[in-house]
């Protein structure tokens, strides 16, 4: 029914200007999207070495970055206490009964800036000693637990260090309190080098991803070169810009999809080049500490930033060119 | 159908391209171009395409006002318009059949339509025998009738042609002359610049004459 609509032809003068339905401009909008996406990979096969190029840059673009964050991560999960929550241990005299630990507990956690209280009992923390350092089967020579119980105090985010050191000094006065340790500042050192190598890595994504933005770009404008005149007399037979802009859009498309892929592959390559040597390394320590490798999340956003970057480029290249075939 | 108004076109190197053109060109009328090179006939035909705008002055095609019409509606006013150029630009890496097709892509025609149109078209210029070829294997003169029946493929109402018989010997221009004909005698308004005054003499319809940018006749209508 709609084909046989499809054309409503409205003749003036004897020359007929045509009206095309919806449905046909939908179906040819389609073909040209299928028909794009699939000459823009013929071409891209047919130099290979071009296409292996723009994606390595892409590829590298995107594993550098990765890796830092990967790296960052992994350090984050090394310090499990130093994740950039301030935190205090609390000693108790070893006399304490279970009762009062618990009164304790509950009134340090009445106090505002305190995020959470956990008790670590005695036996906890030898279990957790001898699992640690790898003291398995010493302690049993020991006659009595030498450890006392222990609350550990985690604090909210942007406790300053000098309000943990006021909190220091009053509960070193409170009843049953053995004594207070602080590691706050091994914590805010590793915090602020952690953010700074956030930053770094920011600012690193930022550069690379310019540099492969004009890579993409420049790669585009010699194929744009290439199809010069298909351009031109396009445009001059009514091609919109969106019309001449899709085959170049599919190329970064492509483009950014090898590079994505690449940069999986490259930070596979990287995770597995060093894993063996962290495994060896947490050995030594007698450390379960395992290394963090690549998620499926990261894994997506790095072909979805790829595609961007790819698509991007080249939406710039043909922007400009389009730009200069206005009319002025 | 196609009205110039004291149209100026003046470029940023200061050179005048045109300068107070007016005339007026009726539907389904045929009119011819002419002028040295240099006079302002591709200038002319630039503004008709929207390739430039004029500097001053108001061009009317089809009762619509060209300084009026965005950048994003161009495409859509170029559909209306077939233009024959004098070296075809035509692309040589697909058949006759595709740069015929192109404009009715462009379009978004469906696919069985095309084949349809297209053949049409090229029987229209004798040729519906080499759609397969490509366009280097076909002589200057099939060439041009390519160039022609992609202009007229999606039956424009105007057709514009830019010497469109420049590199053709005066047998296959007059060839070409009587397509044009053929096209005006259906109602398509056609304007075609060209210095060969002979052929323009030969077929005897209104010309218009370019000087420096200038009509110096046939600005008026019925001369």
């Amino acid at each position: 029914m709609a084909k046989s609509n499809a054309r409503n032809e409205k003749t003036t003068r004897g020359a007929s200007a045509t009206t095309i339905s919806w449905r046909a401009l939908l179906d040819a909008w389609i073909a040209h999207h299928r028909d794009s996406a699939r000459d823009s990979l013929t071409r891209q096969r047919r130099a290979p070495l071009q296409h292996f190029l723009t994606a390595m840059v892409i590829g590298i673009t995107l594993a550098l970055p990765a890796l830092f964050t990967i790296a960052i991560d992994n350090l984050q999960q090394l310090g499990e206490r130093w994740d950039g929550a301030p935190r205090l241990s609390v000693f108790l005299q070893r006399t304490v009964t279970a009762d009062e630990i618990q009164q304790l507990q509950h009134s340090l956690h009445q106090q505002a800036s305190v995020n959470a209280v956990t008790l670590i009992t005695p036996e906890q923390g030898l279990a957790a000693f001898e699992k640690n350092a790898g003291l398995s089967g010493t302690m049993e020579l020991l006659e009595e637990n030498p450890l006392p119980p222990l609350l550990l105090v985690e604090f909210k985010n942007g406790t300053s260090v000098d309000a943990l050191h006021d909190v220091q000094t009053d509960w070193q006065q409170l009843p049953h309190v053995d004594k207070v340790q602080a590691d706050m500042e091994w914590v805010q050192k590793l915090f602020r080098m952690m953010q700074l190598g956030e930053r770094i890595t920011i600012a690193l994504a930022a550069l690379l991803g310019l540099g492969a933005l004009l890579s993409v770009g420049n790669t585009i404008r010699l194929a744009i070169e290439n199809r010069r005149s298909e351009i031109v007399v396009a445009k001059l037979v009514g091609a919109t810009d969106a019309f001449v802009r899709r085959p170049f859009l599919y190329s970064g498309f492509w483009f950014g999809l090898s590079g994505g892929i690449v940069a999986v592959l490259l930070v596979i390559a990287g995770y597995y080049s060093v894993i063996s040597q962290v495994a060896e390394l947490a050995a030594l320590y007698h450390s379960d500490f395992a290394l963090r490798g690549l998620n499926i999340a990261t894994a997506a956003s790095l072909l979805f930033v790829g595609i961007a970057l790819g698509m991007l480029g080249a939406w710039l290249a043909v922007g400009q060119h389009l730009h200069d075939m206005r009319p002025r | 159908m196609i009205e110039f108004h004291s149209v100026a076109k003046h470029y940023p190197n200061g050179y005048e391209a045109l300068a107070h053109v007016n005339f007026e060109i009726a539907s389904g009328e045929m009119t011819f171009l002419t002028g040295h090179s240099g006079a302002g006939k591709s200038t002319l035909l630039k503004l008709l395409m929207l390739m430039e705008r004029p500097t001053l002055g108001k061009i009317v095609v089809a009762g619509q006002e060209l300084n009026k019409l965005g950048t994003s509606r161009i495409p859509y006013y170029r559909r209306h318009i077939g233009v024959v150029f004098q070296d075809h630009q035509l692309l040589t890496d697909r058949t006759v059949f595709d740069n015929v097709a192109l404009p009715l892509r462009i379009c978004g025609f469906p696919e069985r339509d095309i084949g349809r149109r297209v053949r049409a078209a090229l029987d229209k210029v004798g040729l519906l025998e080499r759609e397969q070829y490509y366009p280097i294997a076909l002589s200057g003169g099939e060439q041009q009738r390519v160039g022609i029946a992609r202009a007229v493929v999606n039956k424009p109402p105007i057709l514009l042609a830019d010497e469109p018989t420049g590199n053709l010997d005066p047998d296959l221009s007059a060839e070409i002359m009587r397509i044009f004909e053929d096209f005006s005698q259906v109602g398509v308004t056609v304007l075609i610049a060209t210095h060969d005054l002979d052929l323009v003499t030969r077929f005897g319809h209104r010309e218009i004459v370019l000087r420096r940018g200038r009509v110096i006749r046939g600005g008026e209508r019925g001369m």
